[in-house]
């Protein structure tokens, strides 16, 4: 199969995958970018604890527990109690707002495209993510290869846990042979599915023109596309946790257990993606206790980590991160880097300063606690790393804070409405008492 | 957009979104290193075990080298030492050069 045809099978099959998940209510087209997501979450993560119980991430083990997983989501919403169906109000589009959606499709048809047309430029991308998947592939998860032996080239950062070398590795195999830009066509599709998911999420509650703002801001970022092209880790990571807070701030709203069963969803998938996802996860769902009054939920999410934590200490494969709450004098520099890149506008636009503004006019500020949380896990990760501290943030620092961006972008839209909805009975008093 | 996209060689911010000129399906190596000479190998080198070299070579190009050896020859094992392997991938006067021991 060619590049595009093998990719888009497997993003297909994803999908199918995911509308069988996310339930009979929701098989629309508005609900594809949850579906894909949901889908190649899910498979991805079946694939890889596949992996730990000595099976290869082949196309027939992944087809095999996509079958499971559709039997599965077909089976459960049949005998679910019935919900209301998904008849989300139509929203009047106003020229303005049309032309902004418009902008945001044409952006992401383009991101596609040059998903498809890029090697990944970050040198992990080809030299371990990659490889990884496709000794998965040749040989399942074989402890030659992924545990430290001395007798064996063992892969870099061993304790990163596997499911975006399980997914491009699975693109790999659906192309036919060794291309290295699956990962950044992988990488793009997930990108505009998250952007479908956090306009279909966010639709039903956020006024057209502040939801195609928000989103128009999120993918008029340069860095959005520049990381997708570099194949990064860290993006898909940052989707499945700003996908967790968005999923888990409408669930607050709603209490909707789908929203909450979404949010639990993509909190697992995201600690299949990297190792400080553990942390990061943790420290939202403290968070979610504090705004929900219950952790159990997070500390089910928490759960999906043990199967590789497992599989690692059986192994004996060490962690990277050492605890040495020595050297605090690292943290200046590492909030000075981070800093830079949430803020530079060149970078992010104004994602983060927006998003802090809009929490404090909005009287909100608790808001930023879920960003803000994710922010404290990368200053400690710093702050007891022990590598050299300059090294570690030229080399890091401009990608470790995607889930906190994501996560911020998500929040926007939530508290623009939140904010304008606070002026609109005001304006009215004020209509009453004669001003203008 | 689309049209600024499609312009070839005009630099816009459109035209890198979409991937500039495009690139292949190897990676982009730090150092020289010849991606269809590995691709050659790959049968050869098959589920065996081999070991990589670059003779007087860069801290870079020997990382560049063990990666390019897992992600090309992801069927074989990677050993660390040669004694062991049964194929050497070693590149010299800048060219790949696949060795086989036993």
């Amino acid at each position: 199969m060619s590049l595009v045809a093998g990719v888009l099978a497997v993003n297909a099959a994803f999908l199918a995958v995911g509308y069988t998940l996310v339930g009979p209510a929701r098989w629309r087209a508005s609900w594809a970018g949850v579906a894909l997501l949901v889908g190649a979450g899910s498979v991805g993560t079946l694939v890889f604890f596949a992996t730990m119980l000595g099976w290869r991430a082949s196309l027939a083990v992944a087809a095999a527990g996509a079958a499971v997983l559709a039997v599965g989501g077909l089976v459960f919403w049949r005998r679910a109690p019935r919900t209301r169906d998904d008849l989300s109000p139509a929203r009047r589009l106003d020229a303005l707002t049309g032309a902004a959606l418009g902008v945001i499709v044409a952006i992401c048809l383009l991101g596609v495209i040059g998903g498809f047309r890029s090697a990944p430029w970050l040198d992990d991308v080809w030299g371990i993510w990659l490889p990884k998947g496709l000794a998965l592939w040749h040989h399942g998860l074989d402890e030659r290869l992924f545990a430290p032996s001395g007798e064996y080239v063992t892969f870099g950062v061993p304790d990163y846990p596997l499911w975006w070398s399980v997914i491009t590795s699975l693109d790999v195999q659906a192309v036919g042979g060794l291309d290295v830009r699956v990962v950044c066509a992988q990488l793009a599709l997930l990108t505009v599915a998250f952007v479908g998911a956090a306009a279909r999420l966010l639709w039903d509650c956020v006024r057209p023109r502040v939801l195609a703002g928000s989103l128009l801001l999120l993918v008029l970022s340069p860095e959005l596309w520049r990381h997708v092209q570099g194949g990064l880790a860290d993006l898909p990571l940052a989707i499945y946790l700003a996908l967790a807070v968005l999923a888990g701030a409408r669930w607050l709203q709603t209490r909707e257990p789908f929203l909450l069963a979404l949010a639990v969803l993509s909190l697992a998938v995201a600690l299949q993606i990297k190792t400080e996802a553990l942390a990061e996860v943790a420290a939202l769902a403290v968070v979610g206790a504090l705004f929900a009054q219950r952790l159990l939920w997070g500390a089910l999410a928490l759960t999906a980590a043990a199967p590789w934590l497992a599989w690692r200490w059986a192994h004996d494969v060490p962690s990277r991160a050492e605890l040495d709450l020595t050297r605090v004098e690292r943290l200046p520099d590492a909030a000075r880097a981070v800093a830079e890149h949430l803020f530079d506008p060149t970078e992010w636009l104004v994602i983060v300063p927006l998003a802090i503004v809009l929490a404090l006019i909005a009287r909100q500020p608790k808001v930023l606690l879920a960003p803000g949380a994710l922010l404290a896990v990368v200053l400690v990760a710093y702050w007891i790393d022990r590598d050299e501290i300059d090294f570690v943030l030229a080399t890091s620092s401009y990608r470790v804070i995607d889930p906190v961006v994501l996560s911020a972008a998500v929040l926007i839209p939530l508290l623009a409405e939140s904010f304008l909805q606070q002026r609109e009975p005001l304006r009215e008093n004020r209509a009453l008492v004669g001003e203008p | 957009m689309l049209a600024a996209a499609a312009v070839p060689w005009s630099g816009s911010p459109f035209r890198r979104l979409a991937g500039g000129e495009g690139e292949g399906r190897d990676p982009a190596f730090d150092v020289k290193l010849d991606a269809d000479a590995l691709r050659a190998a790959v049968s050869l080198v098959g589920d065996s075990e081999y070991a990589t070299e670059w003779p007087n070579g860069s801290p870079l190009q020997q990382g560049n080298l063990k990666a390019a050896g897992q992600l090309y020859f992801a069927g074989g094992f990677p050993v660390l030492e040669r004694s062991r392997a049964d194929w050497i991938v070693s590149v010299r006067a800048g060219r790949v050069v696949l060795t086989r021991r036993r």
